[in-house]
């Protein structure tokens, strides 16, 4: 693995890389996290023959955040595009996952002639505002009421303390959440490291404007780009991915098992799907359980 | 601030770089990482400076070493190797408790390469019993927040946050009751890093003789920080004692001054390298 920094409009954009040579496939992570959520899917990325670059999101990971509280997703867009500029990237195929995936999408819908093939994991985008109170809604309960209590906006930083108590609310409760279950200590401590390193921002900068109607909802009629929609029947935003799904003319769908974090959980059941899409614009008989 | 990588003979070694003029190195303590100087960087800037912190090998962002390292070689090959690719022959360096190690294994393998050193808690053992006392006060301390755990006892439910990392932030030779989130924040970040090698730099860094090798024939301008709170203010002192015309300071504070008191620290410093600069003058 190895790391880099590409210097974007927005900031520093901080990277990794494996398999560099290869047919470029740029991952997104979801919030908080980093491209570290990537780490054990990169190896079997790379294998396969693709130039694996997972980028951290503006104010994750070690990239810096914005200087100002965005309205859209516009700077997150612009970190992709300077991020390929600097790779010398024109093309590529994207895995977005949550916010990775709106902001894929934003690239597809904005930029189409700079996308191959697009993978969804999971999709927050609302078509409307009743999309938008369950989305909040879901992630109230299922990743952290204390965090995000009844009655309180997504624009609420996390209150960090000078004693650590705040660890045990954020994101102690999230990481035992039972979204972890695999039991690898060392992917445990790196999820860590990622979801304090969005401090103390998220969740309210990025979050508010993946959630803002109607999102992608705008680029789907007109998409061009072969996309594969991935879900997690344990995810908090199940619903909201199979309605994406379902709005993506021509494109693929598959449910898998497991939570949000069913990428690192199973990274050589993702990457079989992905490859063999990205290989062939299918999927295969065996992985359709719609 | 500008982050960067650079590729070195022990791995990719990431750094944070501030500010022109004169060439100013900072080497962090363990465990922790370049964001400990994320205060005083801007302060050494705008003084004149071009200050790059490096994160040492293990820690922050920058690749871990292999095997554990049974001297202060691969650190100083780190700094050496991110000097090279920024184009920098010689510099100031500043160093905090294993960054002062760092600083003083290529200021006495390499004396052309530095100028001014500034030693902020020194490790150095010159005997086996030095380490002793120093390993019974690691033990001592731990025992004051009932501790047994080892660094490398992981889970993958973070009890290890709660039983060790955040004990430990609050013990009084670290951020102990400081109202300061922020440097809590960072320093936990830095910790949660460095695992679970925490131990391969410490064990050098307190191996005899350590920088003791080095001092008779020391000819560089240093000073000497020496933190009260520290568990190694007696080494600090010792030290100072053995490099001769060493400049020494002792202030009223933990290990993690840099982050806690950076104008302070930044003043002390700056005074130092604007002395010896007129003394050269004169």
């Amino acid at each position: 693995m190895r790391y880099g920094y590409a210097n974007s409009a927005v900031g520093q954009i901080h990277y990794r890389e494996l398999g560099r040579g290869g047919e470029p496939l740029i991952l997104l992570h979801k919030s908080p996290s980093s491209s570290v959520m990537y780490m054990t899917l990169m190896p079997l990325l790379a294998e396969a023959g693709y130039w694996a670059i997972a980028m951290d999101t503006p104010g994750f990971g070690l990239s810096d955040q914005l200087r100002e509280r965005p309205t859209s997703l516009d700077p997150y867009h612009q970190g992709v595009i300077d991020l390929m500029d600097a790779l010398g990237i024109s093309r590529a195929s994207f895995v977005g996952h949550a916010t990775g995936a709106s902001i894929a999408l934003e690239v597809a819908g904005r930029d189409p002639e700079r996308v191959d093939k697009l993978i969804i994991a999971s999709c927050g985008a609302c078509e409307n505002e009743a999309d938008r109170r369950a989305a909040l809604a879901a992630l109230r309960t299922a990743v952290n009421p204390v965090l995000w209590p009844e009655g309180v906006s997504a624009g609420e930083s996390v209150a960090i303390d000078a004693r650590g108590d705040f660890l045990v609310h954020y994101p102690l409760t999230n990481l035992r959440s039972g979204k972890f279950t695999s039991g690898d200590a060392e992917r445990f401590n790196a999820e860590l490291i990622a979801y304090l390193q969005a401090l103390p921002e998220y969740p309210v900068w990025v979050a508010e404007v993946v959630f803002t109607p109607p999102g992608a909802y705008a680029y789907f009629p007109t998409m061009r780009c072969s996309t594969l929609v991935v879900n997690a029947v344990g995810q908090s935003i199940y619903q909201l991915t199979k309605k994406a799904a379902a709005a993506i003319k021509g494109g693929l769908y598959v449910e898998v098992p497991g939570t949000a974090e069913f990428i690192s959980a199973d990274p050589a059941r993702f990457a079989d799907i992905a490859i063999h899409f990205l290989r062939t614009g299918r999927i295969e008989e065996a992985q359709e359980q719609r | 601030m500008g982050r960067g990588y650079v590729d070195t003979e022990v791995g990719q070694i990431h750094y944070q770089e501030m500010g022109s003029g004169e060439p100013f190195l900072l080497f962090h303590k363990t465990p922790s990482n370049s964001t400990h100087y994320q205060r005083v960087m801007p302060l050494f800037a705008e003084a004149g400076y071009r200050v790059v912190a490096m994160d040492s090998p293990g820690y922050g962002m920058s690749q871990s070493l292999l095997v554990p390292p049974d001297s202060m070689t691969p650190y100083k090959k780190a700094a050496l190797g991110l000097m090279d690719h920024l184009g920098i022959e010689k510099a100031n360096m500043l160093g905090t408790s294993t960054g002062g190690s760092i600083a003083l294994e290529i200021a006495g393998n390499h004396p052309e390469r530095a100028d001014k050193l500034v030693i902020a808690v020194c490790g150095s053992c010159e005997t086996q019993e030095d380490r002793d006392r120093i390993y019974a006060g690691f033990r001592a301390a731990r025992a004051e927040f009932g501790q047994e755990m080892e660094w490398s006892d992981l889970d993958a439910r973070g009890d290890y946050v709660e039983n060790f990392i955040v004990p430990w932030m609050r013990h009084h030779d670290r951020i102990g009751d400081v109202d300061d989130p922020e440097a809590f924040l960072v320093e936990t970040i830095a910790a949660l890093q460095s695992l679970p090698h925490y131990w391969w730099t410490i064990d050098a860094v307190f191996t005899p003789p350590g920088a003791y090798a080095y001092f008779p024939t020391l000819e560089h301008p240093v000073l000497f920080v020496n933190p009260t709170g520290s568990r190694a203010y007696n080494n600090t002192k010792r030290a100072h004692r053995r490099v001769k015309g060493s400049k020494y300071v002792e202030i009223d504070a933990s290990n993690d001054f840099a982050l806690l008191h950076p104008e302070m620290f930044a003043r002390i410093v700056l005074d130092f390298f604007s002395e010896t600069a007129s003394q050269r003058e004169g």
